[in-house]
């Protein structure tokens, strides 16, 4: 798994790519982990470039959403893969965060 | 800190009477077999997708009932899928029940008693010796799911395992918990495990009730 990071206005863009699974999960919730706390309160995951999320990566996106909501924060995913959003769908992740089908979409809606 | 397995149990216990509370058929099986595998993901040991199941680090966990988990799922070298697991260690039940209680017992939580019934059948109780820790899950699932908070991961599996066992109701008033439904169902989907915990019950359930009423019809 890749990440690379970049910003739009207030918003924080963390690029995802690659697979998330056990291995490379710790690696995606310290990154996550160390944007909340250094002050970024708009976040956008963007998975266009995921291939794969297991329960592991399911759990670290759970956490940040958590995180950045108590920091009176926001977290939403952007563009993921058919089969990702699969995995979204079935475990209801759109009832917790918002997910959007373009870069675009999420960095509007949390720049807002 | 409890695990799983042991918080499912108290849940599932009635206090005062020191006797498992009715619960959906096999509900209890599922809950221990899905408490098991939740603590082994939470604890970075397996992980799970929509087809398999997988071990992800043999490490023990310190915990003697996770770590038999841990090397029975070993020791199958094909990947199974989630249900499999599930079912394969629901079947094993009672043996685990066993060894939760005797935890529980041993750590001041709950004590045995034996009781005669009519001056010949025994039956045996376990009352709760020490329930701040169920009193402080409750609370703290309660405030949550009335609340708009995110769960973390720990919270989704108690919600999760105390919904596929019906035992959540007993936390709010029938007005409080028609209102909170809907958000008890969209947190407890929120883990893959129990999902798959959830849908074996109600399948039991199901074909149980088939069969009841294929047997009344007959």
């Amino acid at each position: 798994m890749n990440t690379s990071e970049s910003k739009q206005g207030n918003v924080t863009i963390l690029q995802v790519q690659g697979k998330l699974d056990s291995a490379s999960s710790p690696e995606l919730d310290k990154r996550l982990t160390g944007l909340v706390g250094s002050g970024a309160r708009q976040v956008v995951v963007n998975l266009d470039g995921l291939e794969y999320v297991s329960s592991a990566g399911l759990r670290v996106f759970l956490s940040a959403a958590k995180h950045l909501k108590q920091a009176q924060g926001k977290l939403a995913l952007a563009s993921p893969s058919a089969q990702v959003q699969q995995i979204f769908d079935i475990a209801g992740f759109a009832s917790i965060m918002p997910i959007y089908k373009t870069l675009n979409e999420a960095v509007g809606a949390c720049a807002m | 800190m409890l695990s799983f397995a042991e918080e499912i149990f108290l849940l599932a216990l009635d206090d005062k009477q020191g006797v498992i509370k009715p619960l959906p058929v096999s509900a209890l099986d599922y809950a221990l077999a899905g408490a098991m595998l939740m603590d082994l993901a939470l604890q970075d040991r397996i992980d799970t997708d929509l087809t398999s199941l997988s071990v992800t680090d043999t490490k023990p966990t310190g915990d003697p009932i996770l770590d038999d988990v841990l090397r029975d799922l070993q020791q199958n070298p094909v990947p199974q899928p989630t249900s499999f697991w599930l079912k394969h260690f629901a079947d094993q039940s009672k043996r685990i029940q066993e060894r939760v209680l005797a935890r529980l017992i041993q750590k001041g939580i709950l004590k045995q008693e034996n009781r005669r019934i009519l001056w010949v059948f025994e039956v045996r109780r376990y009352p709760v010796m020490d329930n701040h820790e169920v009193k402080e899950v409750k609370t703290r699932l309660r405030e949550l799911i009335l609340s708009d908070d995110i769960p973390d991961s720990r919270e989704v599996v108690l919600i999760n395992l105390g919904n596929a066992c019906r035992l959540l109701d007993d936390l709010f008033t029938p007005a409080e918990y028609e209102k909170v439904r809907a958000r008890i169902v969209a947190l407890a989907r929120l883990d893959l495990i129990g999902q798959e915990m959830a849908k074996s019950i109600r399948e039991i359930e199901r074909t149980m009730a088939i069969a009841m009423s294929m047997t009344m019809m007959a």
